[in-house]
């Protein structure tokens, strides 16, 4: 049949790809190119096999999907690459999409719902986890924490763990004054307006709330 | 000097001395002026907390005060008069010292000041003095003796040898103690310090300090600042600041913890003149803390990073369980022999994801990895395996052995190990752990029927496994062995004595 979606399974979980191979081809407008275990075999058989849609695994040994979908989405941009994971950190959410996936699906989701994202999918339409939507919306505080110097952290670091400035200073062997400048600049940067703020969000970034 | 350095000749003195004695109107030959003069003279000398002699060029005495006289034991001046040395108390040798430093004074014409020493009285006590010697001439230049006093030092050096015993204790307690003395003025200069502080700041001795300022030592720049911000603080507020931890650059260039007090320093009038610091370097306890807590996080870490691989393991095989229940009923119409192949899988599954959740428990509460049997640890360790791997674990256990702890944890850890490297390198469809042994020996046995490898040849990714194997077998003392070949699969055998501890090499 002309109008079949053919597709790629990427997992090192071997009776995951069995079983996932069995879910999708009782749908028959799927065709199952084949199954790679790992990022290496799937930037390999997407190459040679150009699939519409790729199923990716996110944590794999060796190379991993996220290093995988850049090669493929460089290599191929046609092909579209679906993160399938079990996991939501917002680190890897993002640094999956920013390699070039077309949707991002946790492994909780049902086999129709998994169905039908693969159709949307394959119209180039973005596809994602109702759990997905707020790391998303969450503008990558990734960025924000970035934007802090090392000793900025170090001294966020410690506020996290409920010290005054004066033992701030203590701990980093600055004045106090210093300290004050660091707090006002991390306050800055993290666009919020109070130490407690501050502490709440760095404490989301850290435990990815 | 005029009137009172008047001299007399040795018969006038004898005169005068006779007439103080008689009623005033017998008082012919000498001036009442003169008289009066003397009698003072008198009295300072019968008063005065000195012994006073006056002694004439044969070293005989001429005339003394009242305090010499109870010195000497005799009653009364009159006894001494024309007495020597040789007729008192003292010693042969004290005599023989008084009178070459008599007779030295009288043929050089030169006083001696502040002799220093010793008494022994008509009651036999010693005592210190301080004695000054002075010549004394008649008008005509000729020797009238010496006039001699000496004052008891006894009280006075024994204080003084107090005072210095104690010093040499400061001083010794200052240098020999493990912490670091220092103290600064008002505006932070430094006055003094001890060896050890001296020692970290890089100088030769403790008196380089003085009129140096934190900013001349080899602290950072910020060190200084915060140290002469806190000096600030307590000469401010007249509060001390107790035990409390910074940090310091030494001389050598090393950063120390150090555990600092401070306080302020008072003069007479309460008011604050600097301050008295003293620390000490604490930084292998705190780096011993330290290596503690990162000890701590590691295990955390680890811990953290199984049980994240672990759930991840689990929630995957039970999502591919729920995928395929939910196709199954539609498979079933379409074909029944993948209906079927699926319940086989789905069956697999569950209980691979069972086996992964004990796992998961046995990881994070290690105590019940040590209650629970090898052969136990084995069977979950396989079942959970092959729920995500095309391959098939078959265990035997014949003998099993009870075992300390840290050997079954080992044993157990290695069997994992071997298990990855045969997930990772072999490609293999069976493996079989098997675990036997007698009464002198436990043995494991761990053989798969993959690909082998040449153990001349290791690639750094599999060199890496069969170290870790290796580490852990070393550490229970048990004897490992590694056989491979190209084409034949691969066999590890773990031998550990059982009884008698082996002894480390």
């Amino acid at each position: 049949m002309e109008n079949k979606i053919t597709i790629l399974i990427v997992d090192d979980h071997y009776m995951l790809r069995e079983g996932l191979a069995s879910v999708l081809s009782a749908t028959p407008e799927f065709e199952l190119l084949g199954c790679a275990a790992n990022g290496e075999e799937a930037v390999q058989m997407c190459w040679e096999l150009e699939p519409n849609v790729v199923l990716m695994d996110l944590l794999m040994p060796e190379t991993d999907g996220i290093m995988a979908i850049r090669k493929i989405h460089e290599a191929q941009p046609a092909v579209h690459i679906i993160a399938l994971t079990s996991f939501a950190e917002p680190k890897l959410v993002h640094s999956a999409m920013a390699a070039g996936a077309t949707g991002y699906l946790m492994k909780n989701i049902s086999a129709d719902s998994l169905t039908e994202s693969i159709r949307i999918a394959n119209k180039g339409i973005a596809t994602f986890s109702p759990e997905i939507a707020p790391v998303l919306l969450q503008n990558s505080s990734e960025d924000v924490m970035s934007d802090l110097t090392s000793r900025e952290q170090d001294v966020l670091g410690l506020m996290l763990e409920g010290f005054s400035n004066a033992e701030i200073a203590f701990r980093l062997s600055i004045s106090k004054n210093t300290v004050k400048n660091h707090v006002s600049n991390i306050l800055y940067k993290l666009k919020v307006r109070s130490r407690t703020e501050a502490v709440r969000l760095a404490l989301q970034h850290r435990y990815n709330l | 000097m005029t009137d009172v350095d008047m001299l007399y000749s040795d018969i006038e003195i004898q005169n005068l001395l006779t007439q103080l004695d008689r009623p005033a109107d017998e008082q012919t030959t000498v001036s009442v002026q003169e008289l009066a003069k003397l009698q003072l003279y008198r009295v300072l000398a019968n008063n005065a907390p000195l012994s006073i002699l006056w002694k004439n060029a044969n070293l005989e005495y001429v005339w003394v005060n009242q305090q010499f006289v109870e010195d000497s034991g005799f009653n009364t001046p009159e006894e001494i008069i024309g007495k020597t040395d040789y007729d008192m108390p003292w010693t042969r040798e004290q005599v023989t010292n008084y009178r070459v430093d008599d007779q030295a004074v009288i043929d050089s014409g030169q006083p001696r000041l502040n002799i220093i020493e010793t008494i022994t009285r008509s009651d036999g006590s010693t005592a210190w003095l301080s004695t000054n010697k002075i010549p004394i001439f008649d008008r005509d230049g000729r020797s009238l003796g010496i006039i001699g006093t000496y004052e008891d030092i006894t009280q006075r050096t024994q204080a003084e040898i107090m005072l210095r015993r104690y010093h040499q204790m400061v001083e010794m307690l200052f240098n020999n103690i493990p912490a670091a003395i220092f103290w600064k003025d008002r505006n932070s200069h430094y006055l003094g310090c001890n060896v050890n502080f001296a020692r970290n700041a890089g100088l030769d001795a403790p008196d380089a300090i003085v009129g140096k300022t934190d900013y001349d030592l080899p602290w950072t720049t910020e060190q200084a600042r915060l140290y002469i911000e806190d000096d600030a603080n307590i000469m401010e507020t007249g509060v001390p600041k107790l035990d409390f931890i910074e940090q310091q650059r030494s001389a050598s260039g090393e950063t120390q913890w150090l555990q600092v007090s401070k306080v302020p320093l008072y003069n007479d009038y309460q008011q604050i003149i600097g301050i008295l610091g003293t620390y000490q370097n604490i930084t292998e306890q705190i780096e011993a803390s330290e290596a503690l807590r990162r000890e701590r996080i590691a295990a955390l870490e680890e811990r953290q990073r199984l049980a994240r691989d672990l759930h991840d393991a689990v929630s995957q095989t039970l999502w591919t369980a729920s995928i395929i229940i939910d196709t199954l009923p539609k498979m079933w119409l379409q074909d029944q022999d993948e209906g079927h192949k699926n319940l086989d899988r789905l069956s697999r599954l569950v209980h691979g994801a069972l086996a992964e959740m004990r796992m998961l428990l046995l990881e994070l509460r290690p105590a019940a990895l040590v209650e629970t049997g090898l052969g136990e640890l084995f069977r979950q360790l396989a079942t959970a395996t092959m729920s995500s791997k095309p391959l098939d674990i078959i265990v035997q256990i014949e003998r099993q052995v009870q075992l300390p702890p840290d050997v079954k944890i080992n044993v157990y850890r290695i069997t994992q190990e071997a298990l990855n490297n045969v997930i990772r390198h072999a490609r293999a469809t069976e493996v079989t752990i098997k675990l036997t042994g007698d009464a002198n020996q436990m043995v494991l046995e761990i053989q798969d029927d993959g690909r082998g490898f040449d153990t001349t040849e290791l690639v750094a990714s599999r060199h890496m496994g069969l170290k870790i194997m290796q580490e852990r077998a070393e550490q229970i003392h048990a004897h490992y062995e590694l056989e491979s070949h190209p084409g034949t699969g691969t066999r590890i055998r773990l031998t550990y004595p059982l009884g008698k501890p082996q002894q480390s090499m």
